[in-house]
């Protein structure tokens, strides 16, 4: 009797058990479906779309010449737009890292309207500031500058949608650096311009450089306010959105998947050499 | 004249403000700044250093004013909470960050690093140091440019109990040993006893009290400082002034002499150390003597080398006596005594709010 007692005992158990188990993991299953589902709705079309091409698709993708070089254009565009980007982002996230001013929230609200601009409708507000008849495009005419179709344009572009990233990357950089490390630098004898270059620069240098990754990773990527305002010289998106509308889908996926290897890698070279820096600069 | 002296000094820093704060201390003391947290010492502190704008006042720091001085001008060594040493730097580099434009730092530095004792830990980095070396390597950085005057900014809060105590005492050796002239914050009434040559008693942005630290512990100007500096405040049933310097006082039905300090108001409150709370038998033959209270031993708390008796009865109180004392008198919870406190070690002092425990 004893043991047939004992054993219902641990069947029960055993069967509760398991139940019991399901049920408290089962929060974790729910979010490990929802977020295994969003990751596999960012890669799975990047990955079909590669998957399609052929080498001889890529290969003769990228013997043409005018490919090749609205690549090129995007790449040093948002090189050079993360590298203005850094210039002069960097003073405002500082800015709004230590400010306790009452004009901080107005700054912050600047900072990130692009997010809530339309790209298009950016690239009509820039084009007529920045447009011939603009007030910056001629004051900036007899320096030679134009913005209308030209690779600065592209640039300013560029800027005005990846700004918030830069500014927002580099501040939260600032805003982990202990203040009493600053007031440290002061009482050892150095200016508010020599704290920042001794202390705030090389402690919140990783911010700054993942403010340029995102800027550049951005840029890269924007063709709404471009194409407005610099529609020439091409760069690989609006060759790509060209393809699409002249050719179709087969000759602008071929495009589309050669510039995003290109992107990535890129994208990766520079993550690599970031964070190799900033772990033997931190070491 | 006197090495530093403040003079009104006034600040508002949004709702808290501090309020004409004064005072003067020679070269070579040391004058720690003790209160409860927002009573405004580390405010107080950062003006001294120019790290917030007084609306009103003057600093003088051997001499010249440096009321409007930038902070990197005032020759300031600051050891900060934490010691904020330089992540990113060595302990080499921490030290020697002061003396950028000093053609001698090598020397310098080398030498730093000696008389602190920290030249082989040279090429770390601060982040994996022990407490003790931090407070070395700040200790040596701040001493680097031969500022006037230190500050320190609670340096020791963070630091568990158990490396506190040594950590203490290093400091204490550090400032006697240099004569720095310096300015210590704390909420710490030990670490104050500990490193006071004078004592200012800070509360809600005023200074309460100021004086020789043992002056301070000793006769606090009102119920509050008495409190803060480890006392215990009782409320007496009746007061009756004897002169201008003693009073009568009925305490849990009995009557006691006390000093009486910085008395206006008839209103006062008595104020004594624990540790000046003498606990006997009530059965022993000795008799009760002067400034005695029957009560009866509530519990006892054993705290490493000292015991608290809570004594109840119709006053509470507590005394802190050695643990060696305790199982001599043969004392349990339960046990009839007599408490007697002498007429010197009980002040009257003014009755002002208390902080909540």
């Amino acid at each position: 009797m004893a043991d047939s007692n004992s054993i219902t005992l641990v069947k029960k158990n055993a069967s509760g058990g398991w139940k019991g188990r399901f049920i408290s993991r089962l929060p974790l299953v729910v979010f490990w479906f929802l977020g295994g589902s969003l990751l596999v709705f960012i890669v799975a079309p990047l990955i079909n779309m590669g998957a399609r091409q052929t080498l001889h698709s890529l290969g003769s993708a990228a013997s043409q010449a005018e490919v090749r070089d609205a690549i090129w254009v995007s790449l040093e565009s948002a090189a050079i737009t993360a590298g203005v980007a850094v210039i002069f982002g960097t003073p405002l996230a500082l800015f709004l890292a230590r400010t306790k001013s009452r004009f901080k929230a107005i700054v912050e609200a600047l900072v990130y309207l692009p997010l809530a601009v339309p790209h298009t409708v950016a690239g009509i507000a820039l084009l007529l500031v920045f447009g011939k008849e603009g007030i910056f495009g001629r004051a900036a005419a007899p320096l030679g500058l134009q913005f209308f179709s030209t690779r600065a344009g592209i640039v300013v572009a560029m800027l005005f949608v990846s700004v918030p990233f830069m500014v927002t990357a580099a501040r939260l950089g600032f805003e982990s650096i202990d203040p009493q490390l600053e007031k440290a630098a002061r009482t050892l004898g150095e200016s508010p311009f020599g704290v920042f270059r001794r202390v705030s620069l090389p402690l919140g240098l990783n911010g700054i450089l993942t403010g340029a990754i995102l800027t550049y990773a951005r840029s890269i990527a924007e063709i709404g306010a471009v194409i407005i305002l610099a529609y020439y010289p091409l760069t690989a998106p609006v060759e790509i959105y060209n393809l699409f509308l002249q050719f179709g889908l087969v000759e602008s996926s071929a495009v589309a998947v050669l510039f995003l290897a290109v992107t990535l890698s890129t994208f990766l070279v520079f993550r690599y050499l970031i964070n190799t820096f900033l772990v033997s600069a931190h070491s | 004249m006197s090495y530093l002296i403040l003079h009104q000094i006034s600040i508002v820093l949004g709702h808290f403000r501090l309020q004409r704060i004064s005072f003067a201390m020679e070269s070579g003391q040391t004058l720690v700044i003790l209160g409860p947290s927002g009573s405004g010492k580390s405010a107080l502190l950062e003006t001294i250093a120019g790290f917030n704008n007084p609306f009103e006042g003057r600093i003088e720091l051997d001499g010249e004013n440096i009321t409007v001085l930038p902070a990197e001008k005032r020759e300031l060594g600051y050891v900060f909470q934490n010691y904020a040493l330089f992540p990113h730097l060595t302990v080499e580099q921490n030290i020697a960050f002061g003396l950028r434009k000093d053609p001698d730092r090598m020397h310098r530095t080398a030498e730093l690093m000696n008389f602190l004792g920290v030249r082989p830990l040279a090429k770390r980095k601060t982040s994996n140091l022990s407490g003790g070396e931090k407070q070395r390597v700040a200790l040596a950085r701040a001493l680097a440019r031969n500022p006037k005057l230190f500050l320190f900014d609670e340096p020791l809060s963070a630091v568990d109990a158990t490396a506190r105590e040594g950590l203490r005492d290093e400091l204490r050796h550090f400032l006697r040993t240099l004569r720095a002239t310096s300015l210590y914050v704390t909420h710490d009434r030990t670490e104050a006893m500990v490193l006071a040559d004078i004592l200012a008693v800070i509360r809600n942005g005023t200074i309460r009290q100021i004086g020789p630290a043992s002056e301070v512990f000793t006769h606090p100007v009102d119920s509050w400082v008495a409190q803060f500096v480890g006392m215990q405040v009782l409320r007496p049933e009746w007061v009756k002034f004897l002169d201008k310097d003693t009073a009568q006082v009925g305490i849990g039905g009995s009557t006691l002499i006390a000093q009486v300090r910085n008395l206006d108001a008839r209103q006062g409150m008595v104020a004594f150390q624990p540790e000046d709370v003498l606990v006997t038998r009530s059965d022993s033959q000795l008799p009760a003597g002067e400034n005695t209270i029957p009560l009866v031993i509530g519990k006892v708390v054993p705290l490493g080398p000292l015991v608290r008796i809570d004594l109840i009865g119709n006053v509470s109180m507590t005394a802190l006596i050695l643990r060696r004392q305790y199982f001599e008198l043969n004392l349990h919870p339960g046990d009839a005594v007599n408490v007697r406190i002498n007429a010197s070690d009980l002040q009257l002092v003014p009755e002002v709010e208390l902080e909540t425990p």
